[in-house]
């Protein structure tokens, strides 16, 4: 083997995505041989719709930690948009206009989280469990114990409906159409270098000119938006509107952002390895599912997903460091 | 202190305008309704200090609720001091699981204890099998721990009392805890002085576990009837009256009285509010603002310090590795 491609083949494998991107051929190839519906299109799209909304909650949070931070408040975002569309419908406005109103609410409150944690300087672990707690107190007083449910069919089919008789699920086209959004902002845009040499390094970043602040504040807004949009997706998925609709959704978000190979550090990972856990997550909690295993089970190995993968990553990346001491000078400038 | 003459405003301020406020029966309601808040948010002290945080306490009290009121209704275990036992152990047992994670896993705390929340949590359903353990189920004389008192100071008051005071002097004094306090300051520093910094924040974890069994042993005397779910959601209230107490989430400032104090605040504000008959909506933000606003405080404090500290860094003729090193203080 000539020397580049051995020195190719050796970076290739020292990339987290290409380990998830194995793991996923061998997940689909369990799933053809232990069931020959799986590779079925309707199939697949079924396991999309139900992976929807932690999908979006997980892809909003990317940015927020790719720039060096952690937003916690995300599935109280939800909850507070959620609750807001459904009494704004309740009080007789048109459906779509309550939905825009939701994001509008959901882009506010990750606003408020920026503004906390820039101009009063504080750490973004810190506000954003305030937050949540406010958050999530605000979504109970609106609504209480009730639910909502009844939504208009038109509504419900963004969360269950399929494109004319195909399969394709206009919640996938969504979830997908939000992760080219994102991944054209973070990969293929000025505020996304911006966001990298935040999450790399502070300093240097505002040294360089980067307006540190803003970038972090626009970060926390795209969480926030894409909270609330998964919390119309959630409305919409259900069919129901309740006030602590979320609560476990927070650590499978947080799971697939840090098992997708984001660096909680900050600077480092790309958005197509968090799709690959949503997909890698998505399949396993559907196979779980079909065995029978209650969800308060299933979140005992998700849990211990997100602390192996971390885990993994900062051994890793240890020795990474110890053995060619390149590790700075890749995840400062691997991916911007 | 600004945290006990924030605490003696707010104590007056009720005293003076909500009613029944003052009245015996109040103050003991107050005092056992605080005392479990308070020995949790003791608990997380030793954690913060080191710039770490646990949110896995609401399922270590849920747990060790469950696994002792179940081995008192099978009477495995009798009296109050066996129980009591058991209940530390699984506490300390549990930390020591966090502690392991953070440490050799090299695991950030708050996401080793976010995994752990849920570990543990969905473990304790796999043990209870939807199984709740009833009130009777439980040895009447182990419940009147939570009605006993002392001289007409509540039990649970006594039992709170019982770890603040040791909490202070053992914070004051002992070397082990003037560590974590160096550890948290400057964790480079501490290493570079001899400190055994893993095996400090280990012992944190196994300390902050040990004292969260504690409450879940308070749990079964103070309910009697304990379900999967028992405390879930308990952790951020404790971290929250941490951080009102003084204790910063940067690490390395703030005590285990002010942690307590803390706890106090959060408990009589509702208490008061309702009793003037505020809304529960400003009573649930409220929460929240205080955590943020008590942050903001004590971040504006030290804010001349890390200023000067930060000019003093940059002065070093260091490079990548500091500023890898601040970026993770998130």
């Amino acid at each position: 083997m000539p020397h580049w491609t051995s020195d190719a083949w050796r970076r290739l494998t020292r990339r987290w995505e290409f380990w998830l991107f194995v793991l996923v051929v061998l997940t689909v190839t369990w799933g053809t041989v232990a069931s020959s519906n799986f590779l079925n299109l309707g199939n697949l799209f079924s396991i999309g719709q139900q992976e929807a909304v932690v999908g979006l909650l997980a892809i909003g949070l990317t940015p927020v930690v790719l720039a060096g931070e952690i937003d916690l408040s995300i599935t109280s975002i939800l909850e507070v948009s959620l609750v807001t569309m459904a009494l704004l419908w309740q009080a007789g406005l048109n459906i779509w206009l309550a939905a825009v109103a939701a994001l509008l609410t959901g882009a506010v409150l990750g606003f408020i989280n920026g503004v906390l944690v820039v101009v009063l300087g504080l750490p973004s672990l810190a506000v954003t469990i305030g937050t949540l707690v406010a958050y999530s107190g605000i979504a109970l007083l609106e609504l209480g114990g009730n639910a909502v449910t009844g939504f208009p069919t038109g509504f419900v089919s963004i969360g269950v409906g399929t494109v004319g008789q195909s399969p394709v699920a206009i919640s996938v086209l969504i979830l997908a159409s939000a992760a080219l959004v994102v991944g054209i902002i973070i990969h293929g845009t000025r505020i996304g270098t911006y966001i990298y040499a935040v999450g790399g390094n502070k300093e240097a970043a505002k040294f360089s000119g980067v307006p540190v602040g803003a970038v972090k504040i626009f970060v926390f807004v795209l969480s926030g938006l894409l909270a609330a949009a998964a919390g119309v997706m959630y409305a919409a998925y259900l069919d129901t509107a309740v006030a602590d609709a979320a609560s476990t959704d927070l650590l499978t978000a947080v799971t697939i952002v840090l098992f997708g190979g984001i660096d909680f550090a900050g600077g480092s990972g790309s958005l197509i390895g968090v799709l690959m856990a949503l997909i890698l997550i998505g399949g396993l909690e559907n196979g779980l599912g079909l065995l029978g295993v209650p969800g308060q089970v299933q979140i005992v190995l998700v849990g211990a997903l997100l602390i192996l993968s971390v885990s993994a990553n900062s051994l890793l990346g240890g020795l990474r460091l110890r053995g060619t001491q390149g590790k700075q000078v890749s995840s400062g400038g691997g991916q911007g | 202190m600004p945290i006990i003459a924030a605490l003696l405003v707010i104590f007056v301020f009720f005293l003076v305008v909500a009613p029944h406020f003052g009245t015996v029966q109040n103050l003991q309601a107050v005092v056992s309704e605080t005392a479990m808040l308070a020995i949790l948010a003791a608990a997380e002290t030793p954690v913060i200090l080191t710039r770490n945080v646990d949110v896995s306490v609401g399922s270590i009290v849920g747990m060790t609720a469950f696994v002792t009121a179940q081995m008192l209704s099978q009477g495995v275990v009798k009296g109050w001091i066996a129980p009591l036992v058991i209940s530390l152990a699984i506490g300390a047992a549990l930390g020591l699981a966090n502690g392991l994670i953070v440490v050799v896993g090299r695991v950030p705390s708050i996401i080793a204890t976010l995994g752990t929340m849920s570990v543990f949590r969905g473990l304790l359903f796999m043990i209870s099998g939807g199984q709740q353990i009833y009130a009777y189920q439980i040895p009447q004389q182990f419940s009147n721990i939570f009605t006993a008192t002392l001289l007409g100071f509540p039990s649970f008051g006594v039992i709170a009392l019982a770890v603040l005071v040791p909490g202070i002097l053992l914070f004051r004094y002992v070397s082990w805890a003037r560590e974590l306090y160096a550890i948290g300051s400057n964790p480079a520093g501490a290493r570079a002085v001899g400190i055994p910094v893993g095996r400090r924040i280990l012992s944190g974890f196994i300390l902050c576990g040990m004292l969260s069994g504690l409450v879940g042993y308070l749990f079964i005397a103070r309910f009697a009837s304990v379900t999967a779910v028992s405390a879930q959601g308990m952790e951020l209230t404790a971290i929250a009256a941490a951080v009102v107490g003084g204790v910063s989430l940067f690490g390395g400032s703030g005590s285990l009285g002010g942690a307590m104090l803390g706890a106090l605040i959060l408990s009589i504000l509702p208490n008061g509010l309702s009793l003037m008959n505020v809304s529960e909506f400003l009573k649930v933000v409220l929460q929240g603002v205080l955590i943020i606003g008590a942050t903001a405080f004590h971040t504006t404090l030290s804010g001349h310090l890390s200023r000067i500290k930060a000019v003093g860094e940059r002065a070093e003729p260091t490079t990548g590795r500091v500023a890898r090193g601040a970026s993770l203080d998130k």
